[in-house]
């Protein structure tokens, strides 16, 4: 065993001590992201999809080598721990882990250009929070 | 130069292991095929990328382990996310400290229910090549270590009547009449928080 010291990072989870509560984000994990996905020096975008879009599972060309694809998604699903906000996009580029195609891809870039704008988002649980259930909801 | 900082880093990682009695040396029984092992080496840094040590560890060829001869079980668990975040919000509302610790060579610590028998790299010790180690503890590479270490965490906590979550099989808890104490694991790392402030 050793060092019993404050908790401030577990599992790439930044977690920031408040006065009025607790803050958890994955800034580093989301930098680290975008250096994977060679977007340095792109420009961020306000929204993590495009409106009205549908992704099918043959339109386009086949990705020559989905690893990174199968890499920049796998991180993506480790990021809905503190970013329920992508949750709905990440779910969409996961459905083409085995035949990944161009049009993923982009769509991929795009929820990580979304993230460079937001890197400093996170989960804040406050202190004046009550721990009473006030709703509960399903998929359906 | 650089031979004798892995030199050292073999010796002292030896050393810590026989410390740790991971093995005992014996003679190989006839029936027996020891299984192989090889030196991995890494050079670790500090967090301002300069040099912090080079280090030397010893792992056994797992992939050549064979299911019902040289292990059984070997799921282990890891915490849900959904509980970090949930023991986060309650520490939050509570205002209970939140500690972190991490665990030295978790891997090391577990206890072997299987007789396995290993040959290290000749090379760094002295002795015959009839002779092979008998493992006593779990070592890097094997199979069953994670779940071997798992064992040995649960088991020991649940002396410390701790009582292990149906929940979450990660996550343990003491309760006394006037406190409570939260332990959630993943692997080598723990996250504790509850009334104690010790």
């Amino acid at each position: 065993m050793k060092d019993l010291a404050q908790l401030i990072y577990f599992l790439e989870l930044e977690v920031h001590h408040r006065s009025n509560g607790i803050f958890l984000k994955q800034q580093k994990y989301i930098q680290d992201l975008i250096k994977l996905a060679s977007l340095a020096e792109t420009t961020s975008v306000d929204t993590p999809i495009e409106v009205n879009v549908k992704y099918r599972k043959d339109e386009g060309d086949l990705l020559p080598d989905p690893t990174l694809y199968q890499r920049l998604v796998g991180s993506l699903i480790y990021l809905t721990t503190t970013r329920p906000d992508i949750s709905y996009v990440v779910h969409q580029v996961s459905q083409f882990m085995s035949s990944s195609r161009h049009l993923h891809f982009a769509a991929v870039r795009r929820i990580i250009r979304y993230l460079k704008g937001s890197s400093t988002r996170g989960l804040f649980f406050p202190k004046a929070s009550s721990l009473q259930l006030m709703a509960c909801s399903d998929a359906d | 130069m650089e031979h004798d900082c892995w030199k050292k880093a073999m010796q002292e990682e030896l050393q810590a292991l026989q410390e740790n009695h991971t093995w005992d040396i014996v003679s190989c029984p006839p029936t027996v095929k020891p299984i192989g092992s090889k030196w991995v080496f890494s050079i670790e840094l500090q967090s301002d990328g300069s040099l912090d040590r080079y280090k030397a560890r010893p792992v056994a060829l797992g992939n050549r382990q064979e299911y019902g001869i040289d292990y059984e079980e070997t799921f282990a668990p890891v915490a849900k996310m959904t509980t970090i975040r949930t023991i986060l919000a309650i520490a939050a509302s509570q205002s209970w400290p939140l500690h972190q610790m991490d665990v030295n060579n978790a891997f090391l610590h577990g206890d072997l229910k299987e007789e396995i028998y290993m040959k290290l790299p000749s090379g760094m010790l002295p002795s015959s090549s009839f002779d092979v180690h008998k493992l006593r503890h779990s070592l890097y590479g094997l199979k069953q270590a994670p779940r071997a270490w798992f064992e040995k965490f649960r088991t020991t906590l649940l002396k410390f009547s701790f009582t292990q979550s149906q929940y979450d099989y990660s996550l343990f808890f003491h309760k006394s009449t006037a406190s409570i104490v939260l332990l959630l694991v993943y692997m080598d790392d723990l996250i504790i928080t509850g009334t104690d402030h010790e």
